[in-house]
């Protein structure tokens, strides 16, 4: 399974209000449909892909980890540096 | 079922069941969460009626955010500005995940606006709340920094940590059972200590002196940083705190030259029982190193906690040599705990970050005390 398949189903597994017609592209923080607790397991979810703590403080949450799409790219760019 | 929201001012008719949701974040305890209520929303200086935010599922309450008056003062010449601060933050937990916080607080912010405020801080969020609150456009100015002292209570601690771990015995980690007296009691050494006078000129008390304490405020002078008012009201109201019991360290006689304000949570409130510097002023730093080494020593704490971040250049060092260590790391990766700032229009531009001549989002213009938030 790959790391988008396996972020998809976690995102999946939590219930959410998902719209109807939803995407790699589609937002989920800026839309509200990631809660506090949501994001709070999607931060320990990255934490454990890039082996390191994320201080959520220190970037743009809401824009930086928007989507799958932007969510992968955060991953990738912080097991690169 | 279709799970619709109604969100809606609060109103006095509200206050059980407030005080009911509240019962997953300040105390089980129905009757002292309505005295917390009480004193925090109603009996509060700077706000005479209770700016919260209630979420409704046909007539259950299942969600609430509260907005508590606060009063600050700031640059030089010396401006004061109303700036709210955000906090009980309740969703029950089978409305969870459902884009509750989001609908409570767009109703909130645009309420808000109404009224004129253009600003509003969050000072003692945890890790899920400031999680929550990034995602909705607020700001950390910067991480407080906890440390902590811990002396003595090792064998309960590792007890309480193995317990944790064990199927069943979990639940029973957090009885008293596992507690030392000094983490059950934490006072009762600094009040044996407060009938003696414990270094010539430092008196150990269990009452506030709202008016010599606000005194010395003023007589300090301010250098501009973003502070709460510390005036004889606010004094007189902050130590009513049902939910905090509070003790106090004074240097000098009818006019002080220092104090130390020491607190630690009532038994019924659900929060860990360390004992927490809260306030610390004086005219000379000697003074200052004073009033800590007999905080530290007069009350031989199982865990003395401060926040690092703020304190005046000479307390860090003199702290950190005591043995003082930096605490809740798993919270410090995460830059918490944090001030939380955010404009109240939702469609902020760079100006809106400013308050008076001062950046919210530099914690340098920050003098930050836990007495400021509900953590002290």
């Amino acid at each position: 399974m790959s790391i988008g398949d396996d972020l998809t189903k976690l995102i999946e597994s939590w219930n959410l209000r998902m719209p109807d017609k939803w995407d790699d592209n589609s937002s989920l923080v800026r839309s509200g449909i990631l809660d506090s607790l949501a994001l709070y397991q999607l931060i320990l979810w990255i934490e454990k892909q890039i082996g390191k703590p994320v201080d959520p403080t220190q970037f743009d949450l809401a824009n930086e980890l928007d989507s799958i799409t932007d969510i992968l790219l955060f991953v990738e760019k912080n097991r690169a540096s | 079922m279709r799970n619709t929201y109604e969100i809606v001012s609060y109103h006095s008719a509200h206050k059980r069941q407030v005080a009911k949701l509240q019962s997953y974040l300040w105390t089980q305890d129905a009757s002292l969460a309505a005295r917390y209520f009480e004193w925090k929303y109603e009996e509060n200086p700077y706000l005479q009626t209770p700016l919260i935010y209630l979420a409704f599922q046909g007539r259950e309450l299942v969600g609430m955010r509260g907005f508590y008056g606060a009063q600050w003062e700031l640059g030089r010449p010396r401006e004061v500005y109303s700036v709210l601060v955000a906090d009980d933050l309740v969703i029950s937990p089978r409305h969870r995940d459902r884009g509750l916080v989001t609908l409570i607080m767009k109703a909130a912010f645009e309420d808000l606006a109404k009224r004129g405020y253009r600003h509003v801080f969050n000072l003692s969020g945890g890790r899920v709340t400031v999680m929550g609150s990034l995602a909705m456009g607020w700001k950390s100015a910067g991480a407080l920094e906890p440390i902590d002292l811990r002396s003595g209570t090792t064998f309960h601690r590792r007890l309480r940590e193995f317990l944790t771990q064990k199927r069943f015995f979990w639940r029973y980690a957090g009885s008293p059972l596992f507690h030392s007296t000094a983490e059950r009691e934490p006072f009762a050494r600094f009040d044996r200590m407060s009938r003696l006078r414990a270094n010539g000129s430092i008196l150990l008390a269990c009452e506030p002196r709202p008016d010599a304490m606000s005194e010395l405020v003023v007589r300090l002078g301010h250098d501009g940083r973003i502070r709460h008012i510390r005036d004889r009201e606010f004094f007189a109201w902050r130590f009513r705190n049902p939910l905090g019991i509070y003790r106090f360290l004074y240097l000098g006689d009818s006019q002080l030259d220092g104090y130390l304000v020491l607190k630690c949570a009532h038994p019924g409130a659900l929060e860990p029982n360390k004992v927490k510097i809260v306030d610390l002023e004086a005219t000379q730093p000697v003074q200052r190193t004073e009033l800590l080494e007999v905080a530290i020593k007069s009350g031989r704490f199982a865990e003395l906690f401060a926040w690092g971040a703020t304190l005046p250049v000479d307390t860090g060092p003199y702290l950190s040599a005591n043995g003082f260590r930096p605490a809740d790391l798993e919270s410090r990766a995460h830059g918490c705990p944090c001030v939380l700032v955010r404009p109240v229009s939702p469609k902020s531009v760079d100006s809106d970050w400013v308050l008076g001549d001062r950046r919210l989002t530099d914690l340098a213009n920050w003098d930050m005390r836990m007495l400021y938030t509900m953590a002290g």
